[in-house]
């Protein structure tokens, strides 16, 4: 009942709520607003509105490049660190219990650095392989930084999961690897999909460590940043707001497969 | 030829034994049941026979063959789970299917198997169904559908009707029973409800802090409980606590309602409760006088050897043979014994 939610009961409650909603969505909107306007500079509100800075981004030689890097770059990274992820957790929840908490602290660690830090020391630690601008440094960065992300929601899902389930495929005869490919892995596919559309968002949204490690292969955040510094026209607006319509959408789908699960879901 | 065989076995956690020594044989077609309380490591021997906990020491022979160190995928047996452990992402004939396809079995046999193991249960017309359209009962069926079709050596049972109402739990002990003595498999099955162990088992086990108890036939454990705690834990029963006034050689008198047990061997009366936690056991006591209700005083209870417990590591309260001690006597109300029973509760009421 909606009458029985303690914000709806309590006005200073609703109020903050209200304002922290607010504060939480304005840039958004703002900037969407913004990314519509018709004028050559940014402005709020905007006088005129139109498509034209949206028919701008999709022209060669603007925008496209670093967004298709972008986009490649995290569509290398999400399943990689997928597959890493998944591995690592198994090895957290199955392996020796002593080792568990210190293998978890490691690799959620990237979560909890500072990464200026972390991109310090792999700027340093690329410019000593000869690898800095490569794509295999910034595919590593961002593995780095997103396989957090898979280790925490696949272990959350393999501490769910009811353990009986791989002995009774054991017992039925099923070796290890059939038992984790006909009975676990099923069990954790809403968890990997969750993890790949994190993991995914990360690589795309990272910047501080590319900023580091790249001078020409630039990714979207980047030149986003650049153009803000170098050339102020309302281009950004527009390609931030795509992006946003992106992420949105990606979540979006994460949520309503998250609704399907739970229609679907099964007794444990 | 015995399908399952246990030579003391034993697992231990650190310094806690969880199961000690514990050895017995299945024949084949025969139920066998481990009975306890929880934590007496029933459990905990059931999935050393299915291979999921490493005994620390002893054997497990399945089907006359040594199987203590055989992976749990390469054992014969299969496992009813206490919750059932049906894979939520198959359907009910995908689940049953499971065990034969693991063991590269062709479609055309694994189909048919499958659909006789459904009719076996009363499951046809559910095949596409998933686990959780079905009610509990029925996810049982499918469990033990799913464990049957691969014609296992031998057929474990952990606590398959914990989660099951009290009317269907009856109603699926029944026919798991008779579906258990058509196919004739050896089953193991573990309980903590005593009326389910009596009522489905050729023999029980009764176990108590990772040793067994006793093992016999249901009426014999039920009405020569050899020890105070199978005593009590074998369902109602009159433990009466009572002081002993006098032991001599073969003689005890009793103080509450003044009767002795006359006849008895030294040396099982010695054992029987000279050490000091014990419990004396009179099976199907009964009373001399031809009319209880004019005289509630029961004399000269005739002994029996199998009547006398070993302790059972309880206290009790004043030590020394030949003084007062208090101690525990069973009347058993099996049978035809109910109605004595309830005649001698009634008369404990009076004594008190």
């Amino acid at each position: 009942m909606q009458d029985d939610y303690l914000v709806a009961r309590n006005p200073l409650l609703l109020a903050a709520t209200c304002a922290i909603g607010f504060f939480l969505s304005a840039p958004l909107l703002i900037l969407v607003i913004e990314s519509f306007t018709a004028e050559n500079h940014l402005g709020f509100p905007p006088a005129a509105f139109g498509l034209r800075w949206y028919r701008h981004i999709i022209q060669p030689g603007s925008w496209l490049e670093t967004a298709g890097r972008s986009v490649l770059v995290a569509a290398i990274v999400a399943p990689l660190a997928v597959a890493t992820g998944t591995m690592a957790a198994l090895a957290i929840e199955r392996g020796p219990a002593r080792w568990r908490s210190t293998l978890y602290t490691l690799l959620i660690s990237p979560m909890i650095l500072p990464h200026v830090v972390l991109a310090l020391g792999f700027f340093r630690l690329v410019l000593m392989l000869n690898a800095d601008d490569s794509y295999a440094a910034i595919c590593v960065a961002h593995l780095i930084i997103s396989v957090p992300y898979i280790v925490i929601t696949v272990s959350a899902s393999l501490q769910s999961l009811d353990r009986s389930l791989e002995e009774a495929a054991l017992n039925l005869g099923a070796s290890e690897w059939r038992a984790f490919l006909h009975v676990i892995l099923p069990a954790l596919i809403p968890g990997l999909v969750a993890g790949a559309v994190f993991a995914f968002i990360e690589s795309f949204d990272e910047f501080i460590i590319t900023f580091f490690i790249t001078t020409f292969r630039l990714t979207l955040p980047i030149q986003i940043f650049n153009s803000l510094a170098y050339q102020l026209d309302p281009s950004v607006a527009a390609v931030s707001s795509a992006a946003l319509a992106m992420t949105m959408l990606l979540t979006v789908c994460l949520l309503l497969r998250g609704q399907l699960v739970a229609a679907g879901r099964i007794v444990r | 030829m015995s399908s399952i065989r246990l030579v003391a076995l034993t697992k231990r956690y650190g310094a806690l034994t969880v199961v000690d020594h514990v050895s017995f044989a299945g024949e084949r077609g025969e139920f066998v049941t481990l009975l306890g309380p929880s934590g007496c490591g029933k459990t905990t021997t059931l999935r050393m026979i299915a291979g999921f906990v490493v005994p620390t020491s002893g054997r497990i022979e399945i089907g006359d063959r040594d199987a203590t160190q055989v992976p749990p995928n390469r054992r014969d047996v299969a496992l009813v789970f206490q919750n059932y452990a049906l894979f939520p992402h198959m359907t009910v004939s995908a689940n049953v299917a499971f065990g034969l396809r693991m063991r590269g079995i062709g479609r055309d046999e694994r189909n048919m198997r499958v659909a006789q193991a459904l009719e076996m249960v009363k499951l046809r017309g559910f095949e596409d169904r998933f686990p959780k359209a079905l009610s509990g009962g029925q996810q049982q069926r499918v469990a033990l559908a799913r464990a049957l079709v691969i014609n296992p050596q031998l057929l474990l049972l952990d606590e398959p009707f914990g989660a099951l109402d009290k009317q269907l739990r009856d109603h699926m002990r029944d026919e798991l029973s008779v579906l258990q003595r058509r196919l004739g498999i050896a089953t193991v099955f573990v309980t903590h409800d005593q009326q389910e162990a009596l009522a489905l088992s050729d023999r029980v086990i009764v176990m108590n802090g990772g040793r067994i108890e006793q093992i016999g036939k249901p009426t014999d454990i039920y009405e020569r409980p050899r020890s105070r705690f199978v005593a009590e834990f074998l369902g109602r029963s009159n433990l009466i606590e009572m002081q002993v006034r006098e032991l001599r050689a073969d003689t005890m008198r009793l103080a509450r309602g003044g009767f002795s047990v006359r006849d008895a061997p030294a040396a099982a009366l010695r054992d029987g409760y000279r050490d000091d936690p014990a419990g004396v056991c009179f099976d199907h006591a009964r009373p001399r006088s031809r009319h209880p209700r004019r005289s509630h005083r029961f004399r000269d209870i005739p002994w029996r050897e199998h009547a006398v417990a070993r302790g059972d590591g309880g206290r009790s309260g004043v030590g020394g043979a030949g003084r007062t001690k208090r101690d525990a006597i069973r009347f058993t109300d099996a049978g035809r014994g109910g109605r004595r029973a309830s005649r001698s509760r009634r008369r404990v009421d009076r004594w008190r």
